[in-house]
């Protein structure tokens, strides 16, 4: 075939293809599009209202309990919970106790002949779940299911074009008794973006399913659930706070286990926080590019860590996005970011361990073409949606440095 | 090598992009090209639609600061792309499963639209990427390197790659056609 009738062949193709098409395109229109985000604003506004309602709550209760018994007794709490750590009054320790649950499951299972709850049993049920003030657009209460899927119009605040279901269900025995329950990964997709909620079901001795109540508590993004050893459960969580790009690289994703202590289900370990307070300080410079080659510019910022504690600190990192302007490249010491973020075609750099009052320097270089440099001038980098984030063991800084300026030589 | 590029109605990039401060003018003028391009990759229409109307949806909470951009559908195209590569995907075909059954559906797809959604599903998903964005986005090779953070000769050697699978399969499907 010569390299006309090549051409020829793909030009009907993509031809034939892009007629046939256009004319079976029906947009939803730009209403639904406007009408979903309003939606997805309201249920996010709510979602807030009701965390900040909760908080306040707390605090009031807190120093209403704190007001009444200064004179008495210290109270001793009988069952430690692990409380949301909200940015940036992080002061607390923010690692779960390593101490097993406070009632350990028992270690003769009991002899049941009640079959474990599968996946099909809860995807057709009427369902307990509970309430969580960070997933407010999650269905609760007396939730029926079919095939899987939120049935509409059970739940009383159920939105009709909510889009709700069981995403996974984890068999675990995490009381000991022989039987595997059910640990259930509710989508909610709802709010921008969606949230999810891990529920654990087991069976009364009748059969019927039970819930023994919300194992994350804390968070509305839950990224996997799997089975760990002794009846623990592990559970990958973040922070994300948009599905934007900014949002995906900023987003801290934490390895989270839980277990069951009889009445309740707790974290037994990993971070309890997504914020840090940390004596590690950074500087950034300004983002300077060199002048055009083959219509392109090489840039190039540095992120000066400072050790201000006594301590030596192993565990830095710099997490770094460019926006949709400015072009990353993948730089020495750094590796893209490990889990999917949709959006985001971010780095993390990993400086190496940084002693007690010394510095540690990250180089970024990054690109960017000759015809978005206007953008960037008249922007900003803030604008161009460039984010860099500094993180210790996991978790990022509550102070965060500020972006500098993009300098053009 | 002649040119397959059939101006206007395509979601083109480069010098000569559009300012489009307004939503509605903005969707007007890039739905149809955007699912265009993301039916093709993803290889179903009514998915892609989804898929694009989702990326205009992420567009709204954002527009003031897109809307000042030279060339807002960009971040629309980014997002519609990622989209149909990305978890939220996945799971969110799964989830509207039951609701297409009780949506209005489209026509179902004519021969010409299946010869060339068969051939490109034959290709890997970077050659299937770059092929939609040269022939069908018509984006220039610099332009998709560019986008896609590759040397320009990588995308020629994915383009080369593609237009050959492409085409033998198109080769076949015409002599079977003779044949019938």
């Amino acid at each position: 075939m010569s390299e006309f009738d090549f051409d020829d062949l793909l030009t009907g193709a993509v031809n034939d293809y892009r007629e046939a098409t256009l004319s079976q395109i029906k947009p939803a229109g730009a209403l639904a599009a406007r009408a979903t985000a309003t939606h997805r604003r309201r249920v996010h506004m709510i979602s807030m209202s009701v965390l900040a309602a909760v908080l306040v709550i707390t605090l009031i209760s807190a120093y209403a309990a704190s007001d009444h018994n200064h004179n008495g007794p210290p109270t001793v709490a009988t069952s430690p919970t692990v409380t949301p750590t909200i940015a940036p009054s992080t002061v607390g320790p923010s690692t779960a106790p390593s101490t097993p649950p406070s009632t350990p499951p028992s270690n003769t299972p009991a002899t049941t002949s009640v079959a474990p709850i599968t996946e099909h049993d809860l995807g057709n049920a009427t369902l307990t779940i509970p309430s969580s003030p960070w997933s407010p657009g999650c269905p609760h209460g007396k939730v029926k299911l079919t095939n899987g899927r939120f049935v509409w119009n059970t739940v009383n605040n159920l939105p009709g074009d909510a889009n709700y279901g069981l995403l996974k269900v984890v068999s675990v025995d995490v009381d000991g008794d022989g039987t595997k329950d059910a640990i259930a990964l509710f989508g909610c997709d709802e709010g921008d973006p969606g949230m999810q909620i891990v529920v654990g079901f087991d069976r009364t001795s009748s059969g019927a399913i039970h819930t023994m109540g919300n194992i994350v508590p804390d968070t509305s993004t839950v990224l996997k659930v799997s089975a760990g050893s002794g009846g623990k459960i592990l559970v990958q969580v973040s922070n994300l706070e948009g599905t934007d790009g900014v949002a995906a690289s900023e987003q801290v994703v934490q390895s989270r286990t839980y277990a069951w202590s009889g009445t309740k289900f707790r974290q037994t370990a990993g971070p309890t926080a997504f914020t840090t307070s940390s004596s590690l300080s950074a500087q950034m410079s300004d983002l300077t590019f060199a002048k055009s080659s083959n219509g392109k510019r090489a840039g190039v910022m540095t992120v000066q860590l400072h050790n201000t504690g006594s301590h030596s600190i192993s565990n830095a990192s710099v997490v770094v996005y460019a926006g949709e302007t400015i072009g990353l490249v993948m730089n020495a010491g750094c590796q893209k970011l490990p889990w999917d973020t949709d959006l985001a075609d971010a780095e993390v750099c990993s400086p190496s361990s940084i002693a007690a009052g010394g510095t540690a320097t990250v180089t970024l270089h990054f690109t960017i073409a000759d015809d978005r440099v206007s953008d960037i001038q008249h922007y900003g980098l803030v604008n161009a949606q460039m984010t860099v984030q500094i993180r210790v063991d996991g978790k990022a800084l509550t102070q965060q440095p500020k972006l500098g300026k993009a300098v053009f030589n | 090598m002649v040119s397959l590029l059939e101006r206007g109605t395509a979601d083109k990039v480069g010098p000569g992009r559009q300012r489009a401060s307004d939503f509605e003018q903005c969707y007007s003028a890039h739905f149809h090209s955007l699912t265009l391009q993301i039916s093709a990759y993803v290889g179903n229409l009514v998915e892609a639609q989804d898929l694009v109307q989702e990326a205009f949806t992420r567009a709204i909470p954002r527009w003031d600061k897109l809307a000042k951009y030279d060339d807002p559908v960009a971040w629309i195209r980014r997002v519609a792309w990622n989209l149909a590569t990305s978890r939220w995907r996945r799971q969110r075909t799964a989830n509207n499963f039951l609701n297409r059954q009780r949506e209005e559906h489209v026509a179902g797809p004519t021969p010409d639209r299946v010869a060339l959604a068969a051939a490109l599903a034959t290709l890997q998903p970077a050659l299937r990427k770059a092929f939609v964005l040269h022939y069908i986005a018509q984006m220039t090779i610099a332009e998709i390197a560019v986008q896609e953070d590759v040397a320009e000769g990588t995308v020629k050697s994915w383009l080369h790659r593609g237009r050959a699978i492409v085409a033998a399969y198109l080769t076949d499907v015409r002599e079977e056609n003779r044949n019938v």
